[in-house]
């Protein structure tokens, strides 16, 4: 136990009374853990500390070397944050475009053709019938079916709480249905269109709200209610004035168990040029990309982190969707990959088409975990960027913060979207149901597959810990769940010191 | 001390799967515990950094720079944008390439001595090297009074998504902001 003791003897009794809650405590973390561990022993479950309340940002569409290399004005994200917690290296995407991923982080589905085309039309999935592994066949359309469930309903049936923020949700009433989980409209028969893209006043897009595609939450008037703007909503007849997040975040008891933040196409680092505020303050600033990700996250973090329940046993997931091409920009664009220096590579002999950046995009179309591509596609990819053979999403990294997480610790081992979903699924204690019996949804269940372990759940006291530049430690990878990391350690961990 | 003890002891071992843990242990006793944990408050104190002959500053689109233009002459200036005409996506064909219109603008902060600025002075380049010529908005040369302010704004066409304006006033480089813009 790293406790400092303090040099004044008139403090001792203070000292006294700390060590001893201190003790009580870790033993409590420690049972929490072991009845954690107890209660969901089956290979591969971490048996991790009792994180109470989780909030995942989900950021638009970088590779980790755009993020996290200092290639661009991201410095909160790619140097500040990592000292604060864990560097995920090989965190990776599912699939290509965006929509399919967030459909695979909460219900397991697997990519399918007009999800991996963001669903420019918002209509029901067709047959919708189940198919082996928890998953559902859909040839067409994005709208799940009552019976495919979701992280959601899965908070519900154990009674955790649940919200999913989504910034600028509602300010255009005719692009979006605040009160019905931000629905574009009615998905029955042919559908409605779905904005794809932002306008000045309302930068939010169905698209990266997990919420509006599954009809066991859009049917649900209860569930939809936690489906909220994040800056909050006024009152309107028939309806309550929403709180915002920040209002939220005031007390533990009106902080959700589970926070899904969807920053708007601009803050998400998704526009290269933001088509309204990028909260930058200056009115004629449009910067977009990760630029704008970095003014979100300074923002937010803070006020995150301060709040009672995260300083109580909190965890910050700062995650993107899917990687991709350049790695020298902080924008956004199909267009910008198509660099014109690529032009002399001249075209793919089996397609036909430029082969561009194939060269230079390859990480952002791999899969780690064994990924399945599951009964909808061959390529969970989409053959993105003009490559042929597209297994997953590609490399994007993330970063997480907890106390119960070493700053400036980085994590070798791979994860992807259905790693965070069982690692979810066993942090809330959702022990039954899915596709496995075991509360895993879709390919959450796969066997084998890892939720995170111990190479980032590395400081399992919760003694607060000061920031430390990334790369303090390093875990490499282990080849087997079981094995205990071997964590390359280059500066040690200093505790916070108690006023 | 038996008080703090009881009170997590009790807290920690009634709590259900599935809910945070520990409901009479409130935040305020773990972090008497075991410390609070730090917050990443940005930093703010970064300091504008200043541009002469000697120092080319390279910044991003949005960033503020105080230039010193000798003999006691000095600026603060922004450049920020490009704002696009355009907010639909352009259809990309095969064989075609896309290009968007932009406007940007940069505030020009006089110290205590006048400053001209000129449009002419602004260069765009793009990250195929290939300039993007720009046409001054309204007046293209500006005459700031010591301690006003003063805004020009241009713009151009872009056929690249990511480029850079130089301010070099007399040919001498300054400034150069790095921006990138929505082709699509």
């Amino acid at each position: 136990m790293n406790l400092v003791v303090p040099s004044s003897p008139h403090r001792r009794p203070r000292f006294r009374i700390a060590l001893g809650a201190a003790v009580a405590l870790l033993l409590c973390l420690a049972t929490a853990g072991a009845a954690s561990g107890g209660q969901t022993a089956r290979a591969g479950v971490a048996s991790g500390p009792k994180i109470g309340h989780v909030w995942t940002i989900i950021l638009e569409n970088k590779s980790y070397e755009s993020t996290f290399t200092g290639l661009n004005a991201n410095d909160y994200l790619w140097k500040t944050l990592p000292s604060y917690g864990a560097l995920l290296r090989q965190y990776y995407g599912t699939g290509h475009y965006s929509l399919d991923n967030y459909i695979s982080l909460v219900s397991g589905q697997s990519p399918a053709p007009d999800l991996q085309a963001d669903c420019g039309t918002y209509k029901n999935v067709a047959p919708g019938l189940p198919a082996p592994d928890g998953q559902t066949f859909a040839s067409s359309g994005c709208v799940y079916p009552k019976q495919t469930h979701t992280l959601f309903d899965q908070l519900d049936s154990v009674g955790a709480s649940w919200k999913v923020y989504a910034q600028d949700m509602g300010n255009d009433p005719t692009r979006e249905q605040v009160y019905q989980c931000g629905r574009p409209g009615d998905p029955s028969g042919a559908g409605v269109p779905d904005p794809g893209s932002a306008t000045p006043t309302d930068q939010y897009v169905p698209k990266h709200n997990p919420a509006p595609w599954f009809h066991s939450l859009t049917d649900s008037a209860k569930d939809c209610a936690n489906v909220v703007p994040l800056d909050g909503y006024p009152a309107t007849p028939g309806h309550k004035a929403i709180p915002s997040m920040a209002t939220d975040l005031q007390s533990i008891a009106t902080t959700p168990a589970f926070s899904w933040i969807s920053p708007n196409n601009c803050s998400d680092a998704h526009d290269a040029t933001c088509k309204g505020d990028n909260l930058s303050g200056d009115p004629n600033n449009h910067q977009g990309g990760l630029y704008a990700a970095d003014l979100f996250l300074q923002k937010w973090v803070p006020q995150i982190m301060a709040s009672p329940a995260f300083q109580k046993d909190g965890e910050i997931q700062v995650i993107f969707d899917e990687a991709f091409p350049p790695y020298k920009m902080y924008g956004n664009s199909v267009a910008d990959a198509a660099y014109a220096g690529d032009a002399a590579l001249g075209t793919d002999s089996a397609t036909g088409n430029p082969v561009q950046a194939e060269a230079n995009t390859a990480q952002s179309v791999v899969a780690c975990c064994n990924e399945l591509p599951g009964p909808n596609t061959t390529q969970p990819g989409f053959q993105a960027f003009n490559q042929d053979t597209t297994p997953g999403g590609g490399i994007t990294g993330a970063v997480f913060i907890s106390r119960f997480i070493t700053p400036g610790s980085i994590s070798d081992q791979p994860y992807n979207h259905y790693s965070w979903l069982r690692s979810m699924e066993d942090t809330f204690g959702i022990t039954s149901g899915g596709a496995d019996g075991m509360g895993h949804l879709g390919y959450a269940a796969m066997d084998g597959l890892r939720p995170f372990g111990k190479d980032i759940y590395n400081n399992r006291t919760g003694r607060a810990l000061q920031p430390s530049a990334s790369g303090s430690s390093v875990y490499p990878a282990t080849s087997l769940v079981g094995d205990d990391p071997q964590p390359r350690i280059a500066r040690a961990a200093v505790p916070v010191v108690s006023r | 001390m038996t008080a703090a003890l009881a009170l997590t002891i009790s807290g920690c071992t009634s709590a259900p799967a599935g809910v945070p843990a520990a409901p009479t242990l409130d935040a305020g006793q773990v972090v008497s515990s075991l410390g609070a944990v730090p917050i990443p408050t940005p930093d703010t104190s970064i300091p504008v950094p200043v541009a002469s002959a000697h120092r080319l500053q390279l910044v991003s689109m949005g960033n503020t720079v105080r230039v010193l233009l000798g003999q006691g002459v000095e600026a603060t200036v922004t450049a920020s944008g490009p704002a696009q005409a355009v907010t639909t996506p352009q259809p990309i064909t095969q064989g075609s390439r896309p290009r968007t219109p932009g406007t940007i603008a940069v505030t020009v902060v006089a110290g205590a001595k006048d400053v001209t600025f000129r449009t002419a002075d602004l260069v765009c380049r793009d990250d195929t090297g290939s300039i993007v010529p720009l046409t001054a908005v309204g007046g293209a040369t500006l005459t700031v009074k010591g301690g006003t302010t003063a805004r020009a704004v241009v713009s151009g066409v872009f056929r690249s998504g990511a480029a850079q304006l130089t301010w070099q006033p007399g040919g001498q480089p300054l400034v150069l902001w790095d921006f990138t813009i929505e082709l699509d």
